[in-house]
């Protein structure tokens, strides 16, 4: 009986690992760059590592719960922005798998979900370079984490400025989640003030200006802009000038992860688009958006309404300087674009 | 507690085991560059549980494990067995490993020990779950004889086929397999088990159990183990596994025993491994 048992169960295994070939996705894992600094931001500035937590909770969160709850279901949004609150006074020691948080949303876009992953790991990389005063040449120990990152160029973001392009005119369904859910919308854009903010207390030239800095960017975070949360969703290089300036590259990378966020928001929340529909909509904008493909892929224009709303230093583009540097888009000292409708998402060589 | 498949020898002492743990302990030394424990779910076989799941360690991550388990059982028998691993992702969805099983057993007051077994084995992941199709994967393992009273005496082959399905946030896993040995090592048996990971709230804990069954094909008495245990992050790169274990099928013959396992692991990075790119100078406008 046992041996009957046994000979079906690998049996079945076998039939159904030849059934599931019909729609892979392979998992692709690949580990960070080993580096002595990796770990300083945590170990250096425990509270300021812990308090990115519940800004993972929130995106993956609020994935679980549109696929889970349907996209309508205020009661379940309201009750989730109250245990990110939650989180954000007092997140976990460890930052939680994304899978963990949206075990099913990762199924649906398990592409998408690891490389916002794959650029977290970036994120935490180029903190802990900030943060380690052994790494003397930040600029190259920076670059060599980047060019590591872009390596694995399907689950990396674009290094290019796209500012809002692809969540304001990236489909019908651009902007339906901030309507819908304004005050968890405004949770994750203060998180990605916080995200840049720290990247420029980190720039400080040592340890105790820097401590002092991120007391201060979390104060202001948990005082301030959460309390009264950003209109649009802020550019990296807005917030970070002198980040940006270092790492024009990342400084884009980042604003394109936080703009899939919005973009995946955006899709979840969208009824008109079916559950079985909303996984292939996502991955159709995760192509637009990886670095593999940025060399063909052209951003949308944006919608003459986005700028009634935009701080005119979010209007900026991608400009290069005379000694051959480039700013990122946002950055203060940026130009701003061509008055032509919609070219200011295009390239300003002409300009230069 | 019964070895499976070894032919017991008597004579030995835990010299051989207690060598084998300094070199544990030593492996619990070596870390090129840590990093995160970003899979402290994954399931690993002998850590607490013998399931496995079909997820294989990242592309240059490396990893090494210790895990231990001491079993007492009726009529005077203790016993201790141990996995000493190391692993690396050789490349995307395919992971390499190497192991020791360290093995020490006394019954009626003479004790045998050494290492029951060398192994190396390679696992390869077919597929992320997607909502319908469960995550698949292949492992081969190739099992060569250990040093000492407990050691196998030939070469053996163990083939698993591995499933891991979600619901919502347990994770089921699937083993089933085949494996080839020789009449003095006990002889072939066909592999079963069904094993569980449930995370407890999102502070790195979680709980896990299995059932585990090895059916002789020569229609001896199948063997059969009941695991279960905690996992808990205790750093960024470190896991602590706990756990207890006890063999059905000889309490079914109604000789009592229960088991204490634990297991530690530590995930890292090897630099100089690593192939960096020059930096692309990539496209910005």
């Amino acid at each position: 009986m046992w041996r009957f048992s046994l000979g079906t169960v690998v049996g079945v295994m076998c039939c159904a690992a030849v059934s599931a070939q019909a729609q892979i996705v392979q998992r692709n894992g690949q580990y960070r760059l080993p580096a002595s600094y990796n770990f300083v931001f945590y170990q250096e500035y425990p509270n300021a590592a812990r308090s990115f937590y519940a800004a993972h909770f929130a995106h993956f969160g609020v994935y679980e719960v549109l696929l889970q709850r349907g996209p309508n279901d205020s009661a379940a949004m309201r009750a989730l922005a109250r245990q990110i609150r939650e989180y954000v006074a007092n997140p976990p020691k460890f930052e939680p798998p994304a899978e963990i948080i949206a075990p099913n949303w990762a199924k649906v876009a398990y592409r998408t979900g690891a490389a916002m992953d794959w650029t977290h790991m970036l994120h935490s990389q180029l903190y802990d370079i900030l943060s380690d005063d052994r790494v003397l040449d930040k600029k190259t120990a920076g670059e060599r984490a980047i060019a590591y990152y872009l390596s694995n160029a399907h689950s990396a973001f674009s290094t290019r400025g796209y500012g809002h392009a692809f969540m304001l005119a990236g489909g019908t369904w651009a902007e339906r989640f901030a309507r819908k859910y304004p005050e968890i919308n405004g949770i994750l854009w203060a998180y990605h003030w916080h995200h840049a903010a720290v990247y420029e207390a980190l720039l400080e030239p040592d340890s105790t200006l820097r401590r002092r800095q991120l007391d201060r960017v979390i104060r202001v975070f948990t005082d301030s802009v959460l309390a009264d949360p950003p209109t649009y969703m802020p550019l990296t290089a807005e917030v970070a000038p002198r980040f940006g300036a270092l790492f024009p590259a990342a400084a884009h990378i980042f604003d394109n992860l936080h703009m899939m966020h919005d973009v995946v928001n955006d899709i979840m929340a969208d009824e008109r688009i079916s559950r079985s529909a909303k996984g292939s909509e996502i991955d159709r904008m995760l192509r637009q958006m990886v670095y593999a493909n940025q060399e063909w892929v052209i951003a949308p224009p944006l919608p003459a309404s986005a700028h009634a709303h935009m701080p005119m230093a979010a209007m900026t583009v991608p400009t290069q300087l005379a000694d051959g540097r480039w700013l990122p888009q946002g950055h203060p000292d940026a130009s701003m674009p061509a008055m032509e409708h919609g070219d200011h998402q295009r390239p300003h060589e002409e300009r230069r | 507690m019964e070895i499976t498949n070894v032919r017991m020898r008597k004579g030995a002492e835990m010299t051989m085991l207690l060598r084998l743990t300094a070199v544990g302990v030593m492996l619990t030394g070596f870390q090129v560059s840590v990093l995160a424990q970003e899979d402290f779910r994954s399931v690993d076989a002998g850590r607490p549980i013998r399931v496995e799941d079909a997820y294989p360690l990242k592309f240059l991550e490396w990893e090494w494990e210790l895990g231990s388990e001491f079993l007492v059982a009726e009529g005077g028998r203790r016993g201790a067995t141990g996995v000493l691993e190391l692993k690396v992702g050789i490349a995307r969805n395919l992971q390499f490993g190497v192991e020791a099983h360290p093995a020490w057993e006394r019954v009626a007051g003479a004790a045998s020990g050494g290492v029951e077994e060398f192994s190396t084995h390679l696992l390869f992941n077919v597929n992320q779950e997607g909502r319908s199709a469960p995550a698949v994967a292949f492992r081969t393992t190739l099992l060569a004889p250990g040093i000492g009273d407990v050691r196998r005496e030939d070469v053996g082959l163990e083939l698993l086929a591995i499933q891991t399905k979600s619901l919502s946030r347990l994770r089921l896993h699937l083993n089933g397999g085949y494996a080839i040995a020789s009449d003095i090592d006990g002889g072939a048996y066909w592999i079963s088990g069904l094993g569980f990971d449930f995370p407890i709230g999102l502070f790195s804990k979680s709980i896990l159990g299995d059932l585990y069954l090895e059916v002789p094909t020569d229609r001896s008495d199948a063997r059969v183990w009941f695991e279960v245990g905690t996992r808990l992050q205790i750093t960024n790169v470190s896991v602590l596994d706990l756990g207890v274990t006890a063999r059905l099928d000889e309490w079914g013959r109604g000789a009592a025993n229960i088991g204490v396992v634990f297991g530690l692991s530590r995930v890292f990075g090897v630099p100089g491994l690593v192939k960096i790119p020059a930096y692309p100078n990539p496209r910005v406008n």
